[in-house]
């Protein structure tokens, strides 16, 4: 019966990479872009710090409190960076630590295995152990009791292998302060959000082997 | 507020059986309980103890990270009272000692099975599960002591992301303590999104459930519905996780109810489908049938609150004393048999519900503002009823200044009830029984 349903219910798998994607699939709360209006009274309001010459995309965590001093909320989320590569592609393994994350990031994650993003298909899989990771994801900001389960993760991978910090709490400490994983461990790559929606955290994985 | 007690009178609360331990903070020198009487919906909050402790513990110490926490010495509320040892961060206090030929796991805290980090000490003889002791903690942010000394514009920023997953019933509880009343649209729209935020966390659970018996069909599509229930916050809160979507005083945007509620329609209807082939699935339904049994003495002699107290028969609902509820089409969703099956029956019967709210609330939406003023000050508290089970909110606030905080989430004393409800099962039943209790490490380690 399950397999009938199954076929019934279609592709609905999003087209993204291939094609940009739709409207459903980004949430209307992308970074915001300053539009017009006073920035010096938009800082005053930013708990984060996020706005200063240019806005810092891995503070933002979409308070919406910008708003209205003429920022707009922009339904981009593709906002990642990348300054180590991995040599390879087609089959990579991601080891997930939550380094103390409020669950949301969490959610995400679980998410991108779900039919409408198919993580799988792009060679992207979760592994439970460390031993075969090639990829460390880190989320949430590093509480005390987690760092030395996080280095020691990070110590068991096999060569080569690279940091990635999603989220705002990870990339920057967020709402928390500046406390980002780059105060315990050399990050590779970030990918911003709070949390991250699944297209930016495609976005931020493909970013990790393709030349784009 | 709060009433001034001695230690004998306290035990006389935790042996009268009219009321569960909700709660216990600690205040300066003292320690707050708190009460509730759950057929009437009154809450005590009482204070205790003696001038010779510490007086400069933090809330932050109530995880028992950097002390312990002290109890009264003479009074051994903690042996009637179990719950206790976890609302004051004393998880050594469930550990049992290890026999010589019993296998000693800890399993956690970076773990492939759980998503998040926490851990369990589990004593095991063969298949059979011996004894559970929850070892939480591991995602300890501060966050109540971090939010004294904020106004509450920005402390409620924290609350939201003290778990994510529940961030509109943390907001919800936070605010409804500093506010003393908001326009009626805004209330009515708080409840939309809270019932939306039980039902997609309602499909998760189910959709683990499937999960853990290999049923990946299953799985995907429920795993798909919940994707489906997460676009449709973000297309009408703006964000997935509704997050920003209270202020005190009020909400911040307003919503269209015409389009919302043709697609709660659809998902409703997509769900009915799907568990009518999950509950006709005999494989499925024979793993969660007699796993991880809670009776009602159990939900009693633990304080258990929410889904896990549903599931066996005991109708622990706070939404039933919010007058809002009234004449709207809540129901306290209960189940008699308190297994891991009872717990998906009660969530199933609670998304449904969940639309039926959802529908009243759009279809009779108010035509009120959205904000007023917020003026706080004194002594405060809010409940609200995330999917788990309910949360407190306790506050001390000083014009608009959080003075002193205590949080008490759901899953900080539900997870002693699973430990107890996983007892005498075989391993694999065990992530049955997580996954049927809903709970996140997030939540109960604050």
């Amino acid at each position: 019966m399950w397999v009938i349903k199954g076929l019934r219910k279609g592709i609905i798998t999003t087209k993204y990479p291939d094609e940009k994607p739709t409207k459903d699939e980004v949430p209307e709360i992308g970074v915001p872009v300053h539009r017009h209006g006073d920035i010096k009274a938009a800082r005053g309001v930013c708990p984060t710090d996020a706005i200063s010459e240019a806005l810092d995309f891995y503070k933002c965590i979409f308070c919406q409190r910008c708003e209205d001093y003429g920022f707009e909320m922009t339904g981009n989320v593709e906002i990642a960076e990348v300054n180590r590569k991995l040599p390879f592609s087609g089959s990579v393994h991601i080891f997930l630590v939550d380094a103390g994350s409020c669950n949301a990031c969490n959610r995400e994650l679980d998410m991108l295995t779900n039919p409408y993003y198919d993580l799988h298909r792009l060679g992207f899989f979760f592994t439970p152990t460390p031993r075969h990771a090639d990829i460390m994801f880190v989320i949430g900001k590093v509480t005390d009791r987690m760092v030395e389960p996080m280095l020691k993760a990070y110590e068991a991978m096999p060569e080569p292998k690279i940091v990635v910090a999603a989220g705002s709490c990870a990339t920057s400490g967020g709402i928390f302060g500046n406390e980002g994983v780059d105060r315990y461990i050399n990050v590779d790559a970030k990918i911003s959000g709070c949390p991250p929606s699944p297209i930016g955290l495609l976005y931020g994985l493909l970013k990790t082997y393709r030349r784009r | 507020m709060i009433i001034e007690i001695t230690e004998s009178e306290l035990l006389s609360y935790a042996k009268n059986k009219k009321y569960s331990l909700t709660a216990c903070f600690p205040k300066k020198d003292k320690e707050v309980y708190v009460w509730t009487d759950y057929t009437s919906g009154s809450i005590e909050f009482v204070m205790t103890g003696s001038p010779d402790i510490d007086i400069n513990r933090t809330p932050s110490q109530t995880l028992g990270l950097s002390g312990q926490f002290a109890l009264p010495p003479e009074a051994n509320i903690g042996e009637i009272r179990p719950v206790l040892h976890a609302l004051s961060g004393n998880y050594n206090a469930y550990c049992k000692e290890c026999p010589d030929d019993v296998f000693k796991l800890h399993y956690g805290p970076v773990s492939s099975g759980l998503w998040e980090s926490g851990a369990f000490h589990i004593l095991s003889y063969g298949e059979r599960i011996l004894n559970v002791a929850p070892d939480l903690g591991y995602k300890h942010r501060a966050i109540e002591k971090k939010i004294c000394g904020m106004n509450v514009k920005d402390a409620l920023l924290l609350i939201e992301r003290l778990c994510g997953t529940f961030s509109v019933a943390y907001s919800n509880a936070f605010c409804s303590a500093v506010e003393e009343n908001i326009p009626e649209r805004a209330e009515a729209i708080r409840i939309i999104a809270l019932e939306l935020e039980r039902i997609y966390n309602h499909i998760h659970a189910i959709q683990r459930l499937a999960t853990a018996a290999s049923q990946s069909v299953a799985a995907s599509q429920f795993s798909a519905l919940e994707e489906d229930v997460l676009r449709l916050n973000a297309k009408f809160f703006r964000h997935r996780y509704l997050f920003g979507l209270n202020i005190p005083g009020g909400v911040r945007k307003d919503i269209n109810t015409k389009v919302l509620l043709g697609r709660i329609i659809d998902i409703k209807r997509e769900f009915d489908k799907l568990v009518e082939l999950l509950i006709t699935s005999t494989i499925f339904i024979d793993r969660l049938h007699n796993t991880a049994i809670l009776n009602v003495e159990d939900i009693i002699r633990l304080d258990t609150i929410g889904i896990p107290a549903r599931a066996s028969g005991v109708g622990k609902d706070v939404r039933s004393f919010n007058s809002i509820y009234t004449d709207t089409p809540f129901r306290v969703a209960v189940e008699e048999y308190g297994d891991a099956l009872s717990r998906m029956m009660v969530r199933i019967t609670e998304i449904r519900n969940s639309v039926e709210i959802i529908k009243f609330f759009a279809e009779n939406l108010p035509q009120t503002e959205l904000k007023t003023d917020v003026d706080a000050s004194g002594f405060l508290y809010g409940r609200s009823e995330a999917p788990p089970g309910d949360i407190l909110t306790a506050l001390e606030v000083e014009n608009g200044i959080i003075k002193w905080a205590g949080i008490r989430p759901p899953s900080t004393i539900n997870y002693p009830a699973f430990a107890v409800a996983i007892e005498g099962n075989i391993f694999t039943d065990f992530s049955f029984g997580i996954e049927s209790f809903g709970l996140s490490f997030a939540d109960s380690d604050r």
